[in-house]
């Protein structure tokens, strides 16, 4: 690479950086439009490119920016105000320049795009404000503009003879090396001659070919340029004249952004601060001679310290100096070195243990142990240089935010908490489209025309947040609109009509089933298919890019109100922990990340632990019904159905494990039959043939050499279908005679009187000794979690027969919101099920909604609401003081 | 020969660095006004600054005028550099102090041949 090419590389990096600085600038500018130091900024990077694309005979960028330049300059001067027009076509300006970097960095040259319209229309808005005489035409929308630079451009005019004279005026004041002072009050006079070049040039332009714009220097007045180059020429010669050579140079150059050298000797402890000071003093009275020498000659430091503190000085790094620049390529070999590098120690770790009884070497397990940190610290340390803020995302989001709300004419305020959350490079290339999309069809689809916003009572500008943090190693990413959200049942009635799904499914489904139906290949909802999204292409592909990367999405929607879409994304991809488990003689790797807890089942817990509801295992966990997808079965490694329909598993003795692992924000359990190992695994993408089969995320080689693949978790609950129907109950047999709807915990109250209540609103399932019941003012109360929680008795509350707890336990269903708990006192737990339309009744009970059939009984469903109130009647309105209340009493 | 580049550009300053560089001196660099001042505050005097006018922070025109206010700074030729062509701007950098003017994009012709009228090389 020669020099010329290394300036060129240098300049496109840099040109690049300083545009999406610029296309931050430009869109902050349309917020606070009058802001100079923005301005300012922005025609400095403009300025920047235009100078050095000159030098290196990049002409069309050249003449594009120095238009654009032009532009910026009058807006900075605030001879021009920054409109929407101005606005869009600056950042159609950036876009171009992009282009033309793009061009150059590609084959070297420009290439043969045209702008000369760009070009046209930028120095077209540049003459509707400040000459609006010469180019009336594209001012028509902005009349009151118009109107006020035409002012200015007389009075202009009037000052210009004047102007001309004084600027000549200046020029010979400087050669004579006056006053500095006074060329400053003159200044004010050059720069309304500079306000007339302007106009001048901008009259030209009228006439000109809009590209073809003229040097402004031209056009202006001759005296001027006389005066100029008369003064330049005293200038030089005074100068030449003053000069003297400096006696003594610094031999060391001293690094940019070096500390002062009185900084460096106080620091070093060679000279007092008060020294350098009087120094520095003496310096600041007319004393020439460096910092050092006045200190040596006071005796303050040794000359060998002065010596020595130069060296420093000349060795420090600057900021700029310490970091450096690294091909993106050269890292994502590194990390798969890095991958390599980790296989290789879990193979020679392995090796050591299965040696360790037959030769203990123990030099040799240490130097392993010491290869093996080295190992995780260098892997940590690859993986941080290919972290990257999310914002390199988002910063190009505003820009695509802004364009797409003036094309579909909503007004949007972008919102973004947490840019500085990190990812991996490779991550964020992948969600980069994804969460484009996602972003725009919050804009086109989630937020409303700002009529139907004002209509619906909401402010007229809708906001858009973008939600970024860290959770449990893995990145949340959050789109939330304050649109008008996502209808189920309009996405029901397109499912269908799409022929997507049939009426029996749509029966079965739970309304986030529903709500996920918009993943689906070929799924829109909106009527007209619009320029920007709408085509039904995108949600699917954002949920098969996501998961492609062993994320997720989910989608929450309240009507009116808006929609959040949730993505869940791992922090990299390229070496995860895992779970390693053995199952019917294989082995198989589970990432950590989906792992929530092991169960053992040994002894009474063992695969006899296991229920079956409605053909569904479940297991009971801390009372929580589990449900249960069997690896083995899952997998074909042994036929479906090993249990027996009443319950009973088939191989009751074999212990085993539960897995529980989370997906799609629900739990189930995983039966194993060995839990083997957690560690570090490198993952492997899977071999073509194998890529259609969505269970496996990849594969990955193990300590021993062994190729193992790697499960994925949310397709193993999918295609057991154990997501979504709580407990795995949902009976597809009798599903098409009836809408099935939330499922519900049958329990019995007293005597053979059965109650549902409805499975959202049961917290916990206890059982609390008898004793432990305390009475406060008539109420029936225990302490519970650290608070008091009022007890309702459900045969009181539904006047039946007899009562519950007659034994020494109590069995509670448990109903908290906030820190508030209300326990409901029942006989026996009995079932889960799924309740369905059409077999409730109404009665008028105040603690009632209404009465169900479930199997084959009829089971009043609990009005849960009202029947807290009947055990503490301010639970729903004040926060804590009828807790407060309650713990008084019992004090 | 010690000759200080004040540009905001890094390529911009690459560029006068490999020129400057061809002519014998030896060169620092400063990314604005106020880095330039810092460089001549910890005891650099270089025998000629090459300031660019648009920076941020603080500009070249801003930077002549503090170093022209400096008596200790008083041997050091400065010329500007910049992309500013009209007249008017030509003469407010000479009247702030600035010995020399040069118009990007310029040869490297033009710069020696101004160094040399500043009897920094050979003509």
């Amino acid at each position: 690479m020669d020099a010329i090419d290394e300036i060129v590389a240098e300049f496109l990096v840099e040109s690049h950086e300083n545009l999406d600085q610029l296309d931050r600038d430009l869109l902050a500018l349309e917020q606070n439009p009058g802001s100079r130091e923005l301005l300012a900024s922005v025609f400095r990077t403009i300025h920047t490119i235009k100078g050095t694309s000159g030098f290196l005979a990049f002409h069309k960028l050249e003449k594009l920016t120095h238009v654009g330049e032009n532009l910026l300059s009058r807006l900075r001067d605030g001879r021009i105000e920054l409109n929407d027009d101005r606005a869009t076509s600056l950042l159609k300006m950036v876009d171009a320049v992009r282009g033309l970097l793009a061009a150059i960095e590609a084959t070297g040259a420009e290439g043969d795009a045209d702008h000369s319209e760009l070009i046209a229309t930028l120095s077209a808005l540049l003459e509707d404000g400040a000459a609006p005489a010469a180019a009336p035409a594209p001012a028509a929308e902005q009349p009151a503009e118009q109107a006020e630079p035409a002012a200015d451009a007389e009075v202009t005019a009037q000052a210009e003879p004047v102007a001309a004279a004084e600027a000549a005026d200046a020029g010979s004041t400087d050669a004579e090396q006056s006053d500095v002072e006074q060329v400053d009050a003159e200044q004010a006079d050059a720069e309304q001659t500079d306000a007339e070049h302007d106009d001048h040039a901008a009259a030209e332009h009228a006439d000109d070919e809009a590209g073809e714009q003229a040097d402004p220097a031209v056009a202006g007045t001759p005296a001027a340029q006389a005066t100029a180059a008369e003064g330049g020429g005293s200038t030089s010669s005074v100068a030449t004249a003053t000069k003297a050579k400096t006696p003594a140079a610094p031999a060391a150059v001293p690094a940019q952004g070096a500390p002062p050298i009185g900084e460096v000797l106080v620091t070093a402890g060679a000279a007092t601060k008060d020294a350098v000071t009087v120094a520095r003093m003496e310096q600041g009275l007319g004393d020439n001679r460096p910092l050092g020498s006045i200190l040596v000659d006071h005796g303050a430091v040794t000359p060998a310290a002065v010596e020595h503190a130069l060296e420093a000085q000349s060795g420090h790094r600057s900021v700029v100096d310490s970091s450096v620049r690294v091909d993106v390529e050269l890292l994502d070999s590194l990390m798969r070195l890095v991958g390599e590098l980790v296989l290789a120690r879990n193979q020679l770790v392995s090796r050591l243990d299965d040696a360790k009884d037959a030769s203990k070497d123990s030099s040799l397990a240490r130097s392993a142990q010491r290869l093996s940190l080295v190992t995780s610290e260098l892997q940590e340390q690859v993986m941080k240089t290919r972290m990257q803020p999310v914002d390199s995302v988002w910063s190009k989001m505003p820009r695509v935010v802004r364009d797409l709300a003036k094309t579909c004419g909503r007004l949007v305020r972008l919102e973004m908490d947490g840019r500085e959350t990190e990812l991996d490079r490779s991550v964020l290339e992948a969600i980069k489209d994804p969460l484009t999309h996602l972003v725009r069809n919050a804009v086109d689809h989630g937020i409303e025309p700002p009529e139907v916003r004002k209509a619906a009572g909401k402010p007229v500008e809708g906001v858009l947040r973008l939600r970024a943090y860290h959770e449990a190693g893995q990145v949340h990413l959050e789109i939330i609109d304050d649109g008008a959200g996502i209808d189920p049942q309009r996405i029901a009635a397109k499912a269908l009509e799409r022929g997507l799904i049939s009426q029996a499914q749509l029966a079965t489904m739970t309304s986030r089933e529903i709500m996920h139906m918009i993943f689906l290949p070929g799924f829109s909802t909106m009527a007209a298919v619009t320029n920007v999204s709408g085509r039904g292409v995108g949600m699917d592909v954002v949920k098969t890019r996501i998961e492609g990367i062993g994320g997720s999405v989910d989608v929450s929607s309240k009507i009116g109100q808006g929609s959040t879409f949730r993505l869940t994304i791992p922090l990299t991809l390229a070496i995860i922990p895992a779970l390693t488990i053995g199952c019917a003689q294989r082995r198989y790797a589970v990432p950590q990340v989906s792992v929530l807890e092991l169960v053992r089942l040994n002894g009474e817990h063992a695969r006899g632990g296991i229920e079956l509801i409605s053909g569904a295992p479940v297991y009971r966990l801390r009372d929580m019904l589990l449900p249960l997808v069997r690896l083995d079965e899952q997998l074909g490694l042994v036929p479906m159905g090993a249990a027996d329909a009443d319950g009973v598993v088939a191989d009751e003795s074999r212990g085993g494990f539960i897995v529980v692992l989370h997906a799609e924000q629900q739990r189930f359990g995983l039966v194993v039959d060995d839990v083997l190992d957690t560690q570090e695994i490198v993952v492997k993408p899977l071999g073509r043939h194998l890529k259609g089969i969505p269970v496996y995320a990849g594969a990955t080689i193990l300590g021993d050499g062994s190729v193992v693949l790697i499960l994925d978790a949310a397709t193993l609950a999918r295609r057991s279908n154990v997501l979504n129907n709580s407990a795995g109950l949902a009976a597809a047999d009798t599903a098409d005679e009836a809408e099935v709807l939330d499922p519900v915990l049958v329990v019995e109250v007293a005597g053979d009187r059965r109650a549902a209540i409805p499975l959202e609103m049961v917290t916990r399932l206890e059982e609390i000794p008898s004793a432990s019941i305390e009475h406060v003012g008539g109420r029936e109360v225990v302490q519970y979690r650290g608070h008091i929680m009022p007890l309702v008795r459900l045969s009181t509350l539904l006047g039946a027969y007899g009562s519950e707890g007659g034994g020494e336990g109590v069995q509670l269903v448990v109903y908290t919101r906030g820190e508030r708990s209300v326990g409901f006192v029942v006989e026996r737990i009995l079932d889960i099920a799924s309740e369905r339309i059409g077999t409730r009744s109404d009665i008028d009970d105040h603690a009632l909604v209404g009465s169900v059939v479930i199997g084959d009984k009829v089971v009043e469903l609990l009005d849960v609401e009202s029947a807290v109130l009947a055990a503490d009647p301010n639970f729903y309105t004040v926060a804590a003081s009828a807790d407060t209340a309650y713990e008084e009493a019992l004090a | 020969m010690l000759a200080l580049v004040v540009d905001d550009s890094r390529a911009m300053r690459s560029i006068l660095t490999r020129l400057l560089t061809g002519l014998g001196f030896d060169v620092a660099q400063a990314g604005d006004g106020a880095e330039a001042l810092t460089v001549l505050d910890a005891g650099a005097r270089p025998d000629v600054i090459l300031v660019d006018w648009n920076m941020p922070v603080m500009d070249g025109l801003t930077f002549i005028k503090n170093v022209r206010a400096r008596e200790d700074l008083r041997d050091i030729s400065l010329m500007m550099v910049t992309t500013e062509s009209e007249q008017n701007q030509i003469v407010r950098a000479l009247a702030a102090g600035a010995h020399e003017y040069v118009i990007k994009p310029f040869t490297d012709e033009v710069i020696a041949e101004k160094l040399a009228l500043l009897g920094l090389v050979a003509a």
